[in-house]
């Protein structure tokens, strides 16, 4: 049971982790910032709309 | 390192067109089916606080569903291996969650027959999207461009018919107009968008079932977060719920179908695009009315020119299914595809040989992932005690239904469950 709980934090633990390499390649990815900056608009749009 | 590729299943393109096309349809009858027991919940209860519910219905079966299909070792590894998969999955959870709670003020503002075909747009701009950023329909002849067009066009138009013969709104006050009509457009924008991410994940080999696990977090924390703005803090919403006990059964129940749906709707996505895959599913939209009118009669004494155009509106859209069911990918344009495929492998390093097998239908991940763990009963024996914990409270709603219809109903939406299942097991073991 143990083990099995160490497992899940330890597999938790590398999946949160993020490599600079590849969070430059998603910052620098064109595609990312489409769907980033539709949800910044649908954002402002709904606050506007209270 | 990845191990080496063998065959697990005879897909060849023609195969796997066919298996998306089915997964479309069934991800229509249960996202349509979802719809049925929110009608069983009494009115009174605010749509951010229904929405809140269904989500987080969504939330507890889209943990335990991919759990019990793969295993919690399998999606961790897959997360694990295409983990910049994780932002694109937390980002389309977002946008839907955006999306919807817009449509709540469309529909409040202009009434559901002029925002539904507004928002309903959004399979023509994940069309869009799915031709500019993944090479969807490039390469492809003109026959294929006249059944997807054509027949997403159609899908579109039938949709439009039936939300208006079925609705019945009051006169729209102009000085909301504008604000209703814009907030159904950007639904249609952020949902059309969503696709995006989508694409994005299963051109790098992304399992659906590893996608939506991820989707649901950024989904239930934007839903959570705006149902806490828009009914002032924890203490009202708190309170609220505590009222809407009774009813929450049905939509977690909701929620439950909507998953199934949304699972089928990842698939047909992943093996035939979104152009293709995204307006099949948009058919919920018949099944919708035919829960309304046959189970619970709501087109009972309507008039002539109602029954038409829900006919008409029915039959342009089954055509309009028919016509992209047809269009099958052509070699030149499954290149086109790859090459979007191998564009994403090289800037985040991926295999470009492992990824083209998964999307044959291939799963080499499952001989990498190790078995069942104690957790994935644990999570699943809560997962069944929350939604028996519900029911225990879940009070029978005044509504008449008609139960030989509701028994056709589900027979035929479990008809296609467990067809489209099969399916997808033989040739891809879920891939």
């Amino acid at each position: 049971m143990i083990r099995g709980g160490a497992e899940f934090l330890d597999s938790s633990r590398r999946l949160a982790y993020i490599p600079p390499t590849m969070l430059k390649a998603i910052l620098t990815d064109s595609h990312f910032w489409i769907p980033v900056a539709v949800l910044i608009g649908g954002t402002v749009l709904l606050v506007s709309l209270r | 390192m990845a191990a080496p590729v063998q065959s697990t299943s005879r897909t060849h393109p023609g195969s796997l067109h066919q298996l998306g096309v089915v997964s479309g349809l069934a991800a229509g009858a249960w996202l349509g089916a979802a719809e049925a027991p929110t009608k069983l919940v009494t009115m009174g209860f605010s749509p951010f606080l229904i929405s809140l519910g269904m989500v987080a219905g969504v939330f507890v079966a889209r943990w335990t569903v991919p759990m019990a299909l793969k295993g919690t070792g399998y999606i961790w590894l897959d997360l694990r291996e295409k983990s910049h998969l994780v932002f694109w999955a937390i980002l389309a959870g977002m946008l839907w969650a955006i999306a919807n709670t817009l449509t709540v003020f469309a529909i409040r503002d202009v009434g559901l027959s002029i925002a539904f075909p507004l928002w309903n747009t959004n399979s023509l701009v994940g069309l869009f999207w799915g031709w500019l950023l993944f090479n969807e329909l490039r390469g492809a002849g003109a026959g294929q461009w006249a059944k997807v067009l054509g027949g997403g066009f159609a899908i579109l138009v039938g949709a439009c018919l039936l939300a208006y013969a079925t609705s019945h709104q009051p006169a729209v006050a102009p000085e909301r107009a504008t604000m209703g009509i814009l907030a159904a457009l950007g639904a249609g924008v952020l949902w059309g968008t969503m696709y995006i991410p989508y694409r994005k994940a299963y051109i790098s080999g992304m399992n659906p079932l590893s996608f939506v696990t991820v989707f649901t977090f950024g989904e239930l924390g934007t839903v959570l977060l705006l149902a806490l703005v828009f009914h002032g803090g924890w203490s009202s919403l708190l309170q609220e719920l505590g009222r809407a006990r009774p009813a929450l059964f049905w939509l977690f129940l909701g929620g439950f179908c909507w998953v199934l749906g949304d699972l089928f709707q990842q698939y047909a996505a992943k093996y035939i695009g979104i152009g293709r895959g995204i307006p099949l599913s948009n058919t919920n939209q018949l099944w919708g009315l035919a829960w309304g009118a046959l189970v619970f009669g709501e087109l009972a004494g309507q008039g002539t020119t109602a029954q038409t155009l829900v006919i008409a509106g029915s039959l342009v859209m089954i055509c309009g299914a028919i016509a992209i069911s047809f269009a099958e990918a052509p070699p030149s344009e499954q290149l086109s595809w790859r090459r979007a495929m191998e564009r994403e492998c090289s800037r985040y390093g991926l295999d470009p040989g492992r990824i083209a097998s998964i999307q044959q239908g291939e799963d080499p991940l499952s001989r990498d992932s190790s078995g069942r763990r104690w957790w994935e009963f644990l999570v699943m024996a809560t997962a069944v005690g929350i939604f028996l914990w519900l029911a225990s409270h879940a009070e029978r709603q005044r509504i008449t239904f008609n139960l030989g219809w509701m028994a056709l109903l589900v027979l035929a939406t479990l008809a296609f469950l467990v067809f489209s299942a099969a399916l997808l097991w033989k040739r891809t073991k879920f891939s």
